[in-house]
């Protein structure tokens, strides 16, 4: 029997209205209820992944047929990203569940929870307008979390980056939702499989319209070039787990819905390779950008952010380059983003933990001397995210540059060499840092409920890059979801 | 094109217009908020007119017919108005969440004009208070 994926979306809803309630009387038991929450979802998500088989888990809810109803359509794709999401929430939330009652720490939680809601329902939603609420959903958490302070003090709230991402995700969801009225009104129909299948009577200007619009709408909420202007900002002053959260699952979310758009819905309306064309362009100049202002950035926050948006610069050309082999690329390269980034950002907070101010070069000499297991976690996500063996990154980029040389696209190729080489010029700086005998011997504190999730998370990593096998079954169904329509509309009831 | 959907789309388009202005040329962060709302105007009046048919009722059925003894068939599409109530509820949403992103702005560097990033600019004034 497969559970209904609607729960992914009730549990988080409830479990937050729970929170205020249940804190009023003790902020003990209130604080662990975004994380059991959390692992619930991740729970049922872990099981969606397994079911999902050949085909997506839907469900419509109240019991009206699609397209009445609002459908939720998990494809495995969608399975293995809300998972992947979910798995970022919880890695997150964990240290602060353990300082319970200090300064921001429930607060923080909740919006954690909130935060990966909104991105798992736009991951698995089928319906356009359902789109738009989870990415409000989204907005807003984010928003908050963007604003709280590092370690969970209750000074140097981060009002700056906070207003930044308002403002601009405010303008963004505002575009998408004008290009959801001008498809609704060219073919009637919210429910994006149906949509799918009128994509013929859409006319091509309300197409390119919509597309560009969806774009930009989008783009800024997955940092790709030249939309990004706000995300440093974000990255610079906020603490590590808001630091992840939009690099695992605020800007994932805004991808595969792109995605979805462009290539499921609006491709065949407009016709002809431009949609494909100026995603991929993006891509590449997102990630060169991304990479090179990494390899820049002084504060180890902003290089980090910049390495992100170098990341989904990377996984969305991967997409767009459009061979089936590059498709599972891009998989796996999010998949890899998704683990290790996380890991890293921890670190550099523990590096820098107690500081004021920038996190720099300096504050994570001796890492490894000081704390082993920092050390041997750092330098593991670090590897990962390179795409040193064995680690789905790896996999990701050989996929990749295999895909381009049967496809002649040598641009791509030489633009992710050369990404590659400047993201292998700062890594290598941090390993080469972490690595190096310690000068002051401050001891580095890693609570075990930092260490675990870390430990799960490169282990993954390794298994996955060990094993790539394991995901034969849903790199290929995530091929067939954006090489062919049809299987979409096949998915979604129509 | 009708008169009434030459006012509305012009509505549409001038309303857009001010708003991404208004976003892309100001720092203040109240006018910043302001032209989001407009912009937001613009978008539930697009999302409106999208259902709308002229000629039509509205979308309530009395029995077997629509309000005013209309066929069924003849009433406006009642979905856009749903969704349009949706999305000003959400706007208000984001509009006060932006709202309490600004009066935070304000108390840590006493001043709405969003400037260039800086730890000085935000720790200071709240350690002093």
């Amino acid at each position: 029997m497969t559970v209904d994926p609607v729960l992914l979306i009730v549990i988080p809803l409830v479990a937050a209205f729970l929170v205020p309630m249940v804190s009023l009387f003790s902020r003990k038991i209130a604080s662990f209820i975004p994380l059991l929450a959390l692992l619930a979802m991740g729970g049922l998500a872990g099981h969606l992944l397994l079911s999902t088989g050949d085909t997506a888990v839907t469900s419509t809810t109240g019991g009206f047929d699609p397209p009445w109803g609002i459908s939720l359509v998990v494809t495995p794709l969608g399975a293995l990203v809300s998972a992947m999401m979910i798995f970022v929430g919880i890695f997150v939330s964990l240290p602060s569940t353990a300082k319970v009652g200090k300064g921001y720490e429930l607060w923080y939680n909740v919006f954690v929870m909130m935060t990966v809601t909104g991105g798992v329902g736009m991951v698995i939603t089928g319906d356009l307008f359902n789109l738009f609420v989870f990415l409000e959903i989204t907005a807003i958490g984010a928003t908050v979390l963007a604003v709280l302070p590092r370690d969970g003090e209750t000074k140097g709230l981060n009002w700056r980056g906070a207003a930044s991402y308002a403002i601009i995700s405010s303008v963004a969801s505002f575009l998408i939702l004008a290009a959801i009225a001008l498809l609704y009104g060219a073919t009637s129909t919210l429910n994006m499989a149906q949509m799918a299948q009128r994509a013929g009577d859409i006319p091509s200007f309300v197409a390119g319209t919509a597309f560009l619009l969806m774009f930009v709408g989008f783009g800024i909420e997955a940092e790709i070039f030249p939309l990004n202007g706000w995300a440093p900002d974000v990255y610079r002053g906020s603490r590590w787990g808001t630091a992840s959260i939009f690099s695992g699952v605020v800007g994932k979310a805004g991808l595969i819905a792109l995605l979805r758009i462009a290539f499921i819905i609006l491709g065949p309306a407009i016709g002809g390779t431009f949609p494909a064309d100026l995603l991929m362009w993006a891509g590449l100049a997102t990630f060169i950008v991304g990479e090179a202002a990494a390899f820049t950035s002084k504060d180890l926050y902003r290089m980090l952010g910049f390495s992100s948006i170098g990341a989904y610069g990377l996984i969305l050309a991967a997409f767009a380059s459009g061979s089936e082999m590059a498709i599972q690329a891009g998989v796996l390269l999010m998949l890899g983003h998704m683990l290790a980034k996380p890991i890293l950002f921890s670190m550099i907070d523990r590096a820098g933990a107690g500081k004021r101010g920038d996190v720099t070069l300096s504050d994570l000499e001796g890492l490894g001397r000081r704390s082993t297991m920092s050390g041997v976690l750092f330098v593991g996500a670090a590897l990962a995210m390179l795409g040193m063996p064995p680690s789905p990154t790896f996999w990701g980029k050989v996929m990749l540059f295999s895909s381009a040389g049967t496809e002649g696209q040598w641009a791509l190729a030489v633009i992710v060499a050369f990404g590659t080489l400047l993201e292998a010029g700062y890594m290598g700086r941090l390993i080469w840092k972490v690595m190096s005998p310690a000068k002051e011997e401050r001891k580095v504190e890693l609570p075990v409920l930092r260490l675990l999730p870390g430990l799960v998370a490169l282990g993954l990593i390794m298994l996955i890059g060990i094993q790539p096998a394991l995901l034969n079954d849903v790199l290929d169904r995530a091929a067939e979801e954006f090489m062919d329509r049809l299987n979409y509309i096949d998915w979604g009831g129509f | 094109m009708e008169v009434t959907e030459l006012v509305v789309y012009g509505s549409i388009l001038l309303l857009a217009a001010v708003g991404i202005w208004g976003i892309l040329s100001r720092r203040n962060l109240i006018k910043l908020i302001l032209s989001l709302t407009i912009l937001e105007t613009a978008v539930n009046l697009l999302l409106v007119s999208v259902g709308y048919i002229s000629g039509r009722s509205a979308p309530i059925v009395n029995g077997d017919t629509g309000l005013d003894g209309s066929p069924i068939g003849e009433i406006v599409d009642p979905l856009p108005q749903a969704l349009v109530l949706t999305a000003i509820v959400i706007g208000l949403a984001t509009t006060a969440i932006a709202l309490i992103v600004a009066v935070g702005y304000y108390r840590s560097t006493g001043t709405l004009e969003l400037k260039s990033w800086s730890y000085g600019l935000t720790n200071e004034k709240e350690v002093r208070k």
